[in-house]
């Protein structure tokens, strides 16, 4: 069984763990190799050479907007190898693009870099990559699996409803996304539901629970982009209306996004600045160190599809008070690993917070539970076998 | 007296009303000219002709702003005073490409300028901070809104540049006394020259009469502004869901267009009110005008705001308004009788505000009768040209430092 997963960019700086979960596959006996847009730069020196196993695995498609010559160059090899197989892309591409001759040659010049390969499966990691390159699982004449990870039916409803019906089998992280691509006409009987996992090893509590001493401040955390969909009004709304009530609170942000000035201009104007701190981007273990050291980990998301962060929170024993958005409620387990708000509400938001920190046997208790509950549901491990099994069932 | 304005787009939908006021000018005698920097379209009626000068684009690869730069070097030869304030501007950059970058955005300035230049946004006097300082000609700054209450927050850089700005022009126009306090702390210094002088109402909402008593149960809302987060609208969308949980029968269209429009299409799905709330796109003035005479509330949920225009109109048509109070809005809501102010971000107090007028028919038309005759008596034409008038001229009249 030849697998090939499509994604945009690898390895993508905030899943480090994917590499554990690819040695996971192959030990499944999956023949899995990575189809990347984009290859990420590598912060340290012989990155790869710790992962050469996988660096053998690692196809990518030559971009024409971002054209490597090299690349170019020597999948030049392969058309000497099997000429036949560039005549068939050209019928193929030609076919699926209704003869466009430019965005044919185009395609055929992006594709030539697999023009030795084989696939009996190809898993495209996101709709908007399956749309720009469906045509891949024609080419390989594989079988089409898609992921189904993000916002896309918020921002786009209805961009995905001919992908709904041509993929073979759907991947969806959360039932909220299975609602939502079924209010889109999807009649529900070929997909298969594996949330987001998280390394367990990697995001865990420090040595001992943190245990608040007297006359400190409330440390609250948030790990998330600076954009619209995280609703960072009402969380800095939520944090000034109890500093307001008397509360001693210190808010760290990891992260960084276009809606920057935003947030800047409203933590001025909620006059918080001496409790609120834009950290910028964070690396993986920044921000774990972060969720250990923190007393609550706060998100008031507008949208949301599962949410990564919440998981590893949750995993690093830290209590979460997050909106009741989206896939979220499947994420926590309201009053058992943290608290819901109602979304876009800040004054449901401040009480929820209010409630957790007035109540420590409460904080301690629900970190202890998010802690065994991502052990049990969440871990990559587990989730990598998920996955090893949908593929061999889609053989 | 001559008067060079520099504009950005031109022209451009959200601007009307500085054309208007030009063309105001104009009628006073003054000789306006127009230095622009794009070409904009907008679907409102230009009320202002005058001739434009069009600036050269700073986009351009190097060897076009060479180009530029020494075609505009050769003619400023011919006047050895502005050449020398070329030089001047020169001195801020560091580096032949960041000099290239200055020369071909001050110098065309330099060339151009005529009497007094005036600057219609505190930003885009910011982009011309090395000019401004440099030239000897009399700069006056208009602060409208974000220039003050948002960039100096957000950008360390744009903060000390304005500053500057602040001390060195030879006035500053505020929209507000917020804004002029503001702009006061701002400067810092004795120097700082500012005045309030209002906006004034275009004549066509002027002469219009007052929206009239309507029978119709369902309370129509209407709000008008670019579709961006400053204007709040996300928070306005939750005390809406909090009203139609209420039970309150209304309606409520925003007319605009902006890039926050995705995030309120998908607030308006996502709480459920796709049968409550249209947001429409752009429209005409008139249509607009139209729209708010047939309206029964105009809502206003802004995070910042200098004085909104839109306000001021929907207060002068007679319609009962709920505003946040951020910057200048409670100099136009003065008391409690011309109209509603609620905090930025609070859907409670929101809803509330709302709900009461919704129920409130006599409070609604007398709120709308008191708002229609304060605004008209205090946002007039006349007032705003002699207010612009005098500042020109106590500008004109400064000794050069």
């Amino acid at each position: 069984m030849r697998v090939g997963i499509v994604v945009t960019q690898f390895p993508s700086p905030e899943h480090p763990y994917i590499f554990e979960w690819i040695k996971e596959l192959l030990s499944q006996g999956i023949d899995l190799y990575i189809i990347t847009e984009k290859l990420s730069a590598m912060p340290q020196d012989g990155f790869w050479d710790a992962q050469s196993e996988i660096r053998k695995r690692l196809l990518r498609i030559n971009r024409i907007d971002q054209p490597d010559l090299g690349l170019f160059v020597r999948s030049l090899v392969g058309v000497f190898i099997c000429p036949a197989r560039l005549v068939r892309l050209f019928q193929i591409l030609n076919r699926t693009e209704l003869g466009k001759l430019l965005t044919v040659l185009r395609k055929v010049f992006e594709y030539l870099p697999l023009l030795t390969s084989d696939f009996d499966l190809i898993h495209f990691n996101a709709p908007q990559l399956a749309i720009r390159r469906f045509e891949l699982k024609d080419i390989f004449q594989a079988r089409s699996l898609v992921s189904f990870r993000g916002q896309d039916f918020t921002f786009y409803p209805d961009r995905y409803d001919r992908l709904l019906q041509a993929a073979d089998h759907l991947h969806f992280i959360s039932q909220f996304l299975v609602k939502q691509a079924m209010e889109r006409g999807y009649d529900g009987s070929q997909h298969s539901l594996i949330p987001p996992m998280v390394d367990t090893a990697f995001y865990a509590p420090a040595n001992s629970f943190r245990r608040r001493a007297e006359n400190q401040p409330y440390i609250l955390f948030s790990a998330a982009r600076l954009e619209w969909v995280k609703g960072w009004e009402f969380a800095l709304q939520a944090v000034a209306l109890l500093i307001e009530r008397g509360w001693d609170i210190q808010y760290y942000i990891a992260g960084d996004g276009e809606l920057k000035g935003l947030v800047l201009y409203t933590i001025d104007q909620l006059g918080i600045t001496d409790h609120v701190h834009l950290l910028g981007w964070q690396s993986p273990e920044q921000v774990r160190d972060w969720m250990q050291k923190s007393d609550v980990y706060i998100l008031a998301s507008v949208s949301e599809a599962f949410n990564n962060s919440v998981l590893q929170a949750q995993a690093c024993g830290l209590p979460v008070v997050c909106s009741d958005e989206g896939g979220l409620p499947e994420n926590i387990e309201d009053g058992v690993t943290g608290l819901l708000f109602r979304h876009r509400d800040a004054w449901d938001m401040a009480e929820k917070m209010e409630l957790l920190w007035k109540d420590a046997a409460l904080r301690e208790k629900m970190a202890k539970n998010g802690l065994n509950r991502t052990r049990s549901c969440f871990d990559i491990r587990d989730g990598a076998i998920s996955f090893g099994n949908l593929y061999k069932n889609l053989q | 007296m001559k008067i060079t304005v520099l504009l950005d787009t031109f022209p451009s939908m959200s601007e009307t009303f500085i054309y208007t006021t030009m063309a105001n000018w104009q009628k006073a005698g003054l000789d306006v000219r127009l230095l622009a920097r794009k070409r904009g379209q907008s679907l409102h009626q230009m009320p202002f002709q005058s001739d434009i000068t069009w600036l050269p684009s700073e986009g351009w690869p190097a060897p076009f702003k060479l180009l530029v730069t020494l075609f505009f070097l050769a003619r400023l030869c011919f006047s050895p005073r502005k050449l020398k304030i070329a030089f001047n501007i020169l001195r801020h950059a560091q580096g032949l490409r960041s000099k290239l970058q200055l020369a071909v955005r001050c110098f065309p300035l330099c060339h151009y300028q005529a009497g007094l230049i005036y600057f219609p946004f505190g930003g885009l006097a910011v982009r011309y901070h090395e000019y401004i300082l440099a030239t000897d000609a009399r700069v006056v700054v208009s602060l409208r809104g974000s220039d003050i209450h948002y960039y100096p927050v957000i950008d360390h850089v744009y903060r000390q540049k304005l500053k500057e700005i602040l001390s060195r022009a030879d006035g500053i126009h505020c929209v507000c006394i917020e804004i002029l306090e503001r702009a006061r702390d701002l400067a810092g210094s004795e120097l700082f020259k500012g005045k309030v002088i209002y906006t004034a109402l275009s004549d066509g909402v002027y002469n219009m009469q007052l929206s009239g008593k309507h029978e119709n149960p369902r309370v129509e809302i209407i709000s008008v502004g670019r579709l961006d987060w400053g204007k709040g609208l996300e928070h306005g969308l939750v005390a809406a869901r909090a009203l139609m949980e209420r039970g309150v029968d209304f309606h409520w269209r925003i007319i605009g267009d902006g890039e926050y429009r995705l995030p309120l299409q998908w607030a308006v799905r996502d709480m459920g009110l796709q049968e409550r709330v249209v947001l429409t796109g752009p429209m005409k003035h008139q249509d607009v005008l139209a729209i708010l005479k047939s309206a029964d509330v105009f809502f206003h949920p802004s995070i910042h705001e200098g004085i909104s225009n839109a306000v001021l109109e929907a207060m002068a048509l007679g319609l009962p308004v709920v505003v946040s109070d951020v910057g200048g809005m409670r100099e136009a809501i003065s008391t409690e009788a011309v109209g509603m102010l609620v905090p930025p971000r609070d859907w409670r107090a929101m809803a509330d505000a709302l709900e009461n007028l919704a129920l409130n028919q006599k409070l609604r038309i007398d709120m709308g009768v008191s708002a229609s005759n304060f605004v008209r008596s205090h946002f007039t034409a006349q007032a705003q040209t002699k207010g612009f008038l005098a500042l020109f001229r106590k500008a004109m009249e400064q000794e050069r430092r």
